[in-house]
Order: C-alpha cells, then sequence, then structure tokens
C-alpha cells in the first residue's frame, strides 16, 4: 500500500481476493490525478452479491501475478518509516525525520511514506506535495484500475472454496 | 503522550496490541521492538555487547508472533529450524530460553534496523511468512486499536466478506 485510499477485499474464510487497489467511490479527473471509482464499487458490489463466482475475485494464482516483487529495499523502507512513526509518537522529531528520510529514498514511490512526514506542516503538506505531484510529468498519481477479469490460468486451478481456512 | 495532529489509519501506522499509552522511553531496562506491524515495549529483552537483540522465548508470541517450539521458530503458517547452543540462535531451555533476534534476522535474510542508543530495534517482515501468503491468499491476522482503545482483529470479522480501506486525514 502505497497511497491511500487503498482498499483490499477478504473473502468468507480469509482469504484476500483482491489486492491493495485504488478505492474511491466517485469518478473524478484533476491533471494527473485520475480514479474510477464508479467502477470500483460496481465491482465490490458485484463480490458482495455473488462472492466467489464473481468475475472480480481473483484466485490466489491470479491475485501473485498482481503483486509487484518485494525486495529488501522495500523491506527496510518499511521499518524505517515504522521507526519514524514510533519516535515522532514520542516526539523524538529527529530522529523521526531520520528515519522518514531512510524511508522515503528506500522507496520514493510511496506517497504515504511522504506525506506522513509532510503531514506536521502546512507548506510541506501543500507544497512539496504539489511539487512532488508536478514532478510526475504525464505519470499517472494513482495506478490504473484494472477491473478486467483475468485470463483462465494456466493447469487446472479452480478458485478455492471450502478448502484451507485461516489459521486463526 | 501526544499524538501527531495528523493520523494515518488503518493498516499504515498499525498500533499493535501492547503499544504503550505513555512512552516508557526513559525506562533504562525495557526494549521498544517494532517486529512486521508490532510494536512492543518490553522488561524481556536484552542487548548484548554485539548488539543483538535477546528476548526470552515465552515473551516471542507477544513480540514476534512467534514461537519456539521443538521444531523450531515457528509461525502459525510455518516452522523454521535454528541453531540451538551456545552459539545458537537459541540459548537456555524451558523458562530460561532465550532467542537472539538480531541472529534469527540474518539466518532468514529479515531485514533489520536498529537505534540501540535509543534501546529502539526494528524488524521487517520474514520473508518466508510473506512469501508463504502466496501459497493461498490467507490474510496474516493482525491487530489495531479502534478509536475507544478496544483491541480489534481481522480473523473477528471471520465469516463475513471485508472489505479494508486505509485513508489519512492528510
Amino acid at each position: 500500500m502505497v497511497n491511500v485510499p487503498t482498499g483490499v477485499w477478504i473473502d468468507e474464510e480469509g482469504r484476500i481476493v483482491r489486492p491493495p487497489e485504488t478505492a474511491y467511490s466517485q469518478d473524478f479527473k484533476l491533471g494527473n490525478v485520475e480514479v474510477q471509482g464508479a467502477a470500483y464499487v460496481a465491482a465490490l458490489r458485484d463480490w458482495v452479491k455473488n462472492g466467489a463466482e464473481s468475475k472480480y475475485a481473483l484466485t490466489p494464482a491470479q491475485l501473485r501475478r498482481r503483486f509487484a516483487p518485494r525486495n529488501d529495499d522495500l523491506r527496510r523502507a518499511d521499518v524505517h518509516f515504522r521507526l519514524g512513526a514510533l519516535f515522532k509518537q514520542r516526539d523524538q522529531t529527529k530522529l523521526a525525520k531520520k528515519h522518514w528520510a531512510a524511508s522515503q529514498k528506500l522507496n520514493p514511490d510511496s506517497w504515504n511514506y511522504h506525506r506522513q512526514d509532510w503531514s506536521y506542516s502546512p507548506f510541506d503538506r501543500s507544497v512539496k506535495f504539489g511539487m512532488k505531484v508536478a514532478g510526475l510529468g504525464d505519470k499517472p498519481y494513482y495506478p490504473k484500475l484494472d477491473l478486467e477479469p483475468p485470463e483462465p490460468d494456466e493447469g487446472t486451478e479452480e478458485r478455492p472454496k471450502t478448502g484451507k481456512k485461516a489459521p486463526y | 503522550m501526544k499524538r501527531p495532529t495528523a493520523i494515518l489509519a488503518g493498516a499504515l501506522c498499525a498500533l499493535a496490541v501492547g503499544w504503550p499509552a505513555a512512552a516508557p522511553a526513559d525506562d533504562a531496562e525495557s526494549v521498544t521492538v517494532v517486529y512486521g506491524a508490532r510494536t512492543t515495549t518490553t522488561d524481556a529483552a536484552e542487548i548484548d555487547d554485539d548488539g543483538h537483540l535477546w528476548l526470552t522465548a515465552s515473551a516471542l508470541p507477544e513480540v514476534a508472533g512467534l514461537e519456539l517450539k521443538p521444531e523450531g521458530i515457528c509461525t502459525d503458517r510455518i516452522c523454521i529450524p535454528v541453531k540451538r547452543g551456545a552459539k545458537g540462535v537459541v540459548r537456555g531451555k524451558g523458562k530460561k530460553a532465550r532467542v537472539d533476534l538480531t541472529a534469527l534476522a540474518e539466518q532468514l535474510g529479515q531485514v533489520s534496523v536498529a537505534e540501540p542508543g535509543e534501546r529502539v530495534f526494528g524488524f521487517a517482515e520474514v520473508p518466508q511468512v510473506r512469501a508463504s501468503v502466496f501459497d493461498d491468499a490467507i490474510a496474516p491476522d493482525f491487530a489495531l486499536e479502534d478509536q475507544s482503545g478496544k483491541t480489534v482483529r481481522l480473523s473477528d470479522f471471520r465469516g463475513k466478506k471485508v472489505f479494508i480501506v486505509t485513508w489519512a486525514s492528510w
């Protein structure tokens, strides 16, 4: 999850059926910020109604293909971010800044790492955010939503129904 | 403890079970461990001369969501064999068993970041645990506090469809 709002769908058996995706309830477009909220809500409603039979519910193999690889830089960025949050909670601002800067350097694509850091200053919140958005150029602020049903999986994997359940 | 004026809700700033209401940073004996999405301040840890973090086996579940068993260090999904004894990741037995979380991280290829002067240690997700999620897509359980301070777990919603949305006041 690198931006907000982000939605994840989990079924009755604790299984993730859609990965983190931009989750707005309405469409809008402002510069290079564009979201397809109406389609997302329609897909969500379809899953609520149809469950595992919904074309929007992904199998584990389909889900796996939707996740980007996670390397040590991203893992380290996550730890630094959490340490930054801890030190901010303790009013240890210098340490918080240090760790948040590290997280932003290791994962520059995470808007969350930047925006949480900027949120304590009106200048940072508006100007720095605006500058980073402007720096995107033609790149979208949010990834385009991909609700197209995936191609049938290779092999014979079927969507799990009442098989393995969450261990909790 | 002063709360930040801007709030990052949801899984991004996970307030794991045990996040103290008052920061015990002035308690020289306690150590704060950020382990994946958990943050715990504990007296059950010590830092050795090499800067390694040692934790009592009994505190492993609360601090790291792990459990020491005969077959190794285990989550609810997998068990990882570990070396025991004088030069091992685990030393002592029974109630005296202790785990070198720093050495364990090295063995697992787990990222760790420390501020030993602050008695704060951070550990990323265990790579093998994350990888196992993609076998069956079962979401790892996690806990957060709601606005009234009550602990809420993902597993509380078992049997229902769950739609998690993260947002922020910024």
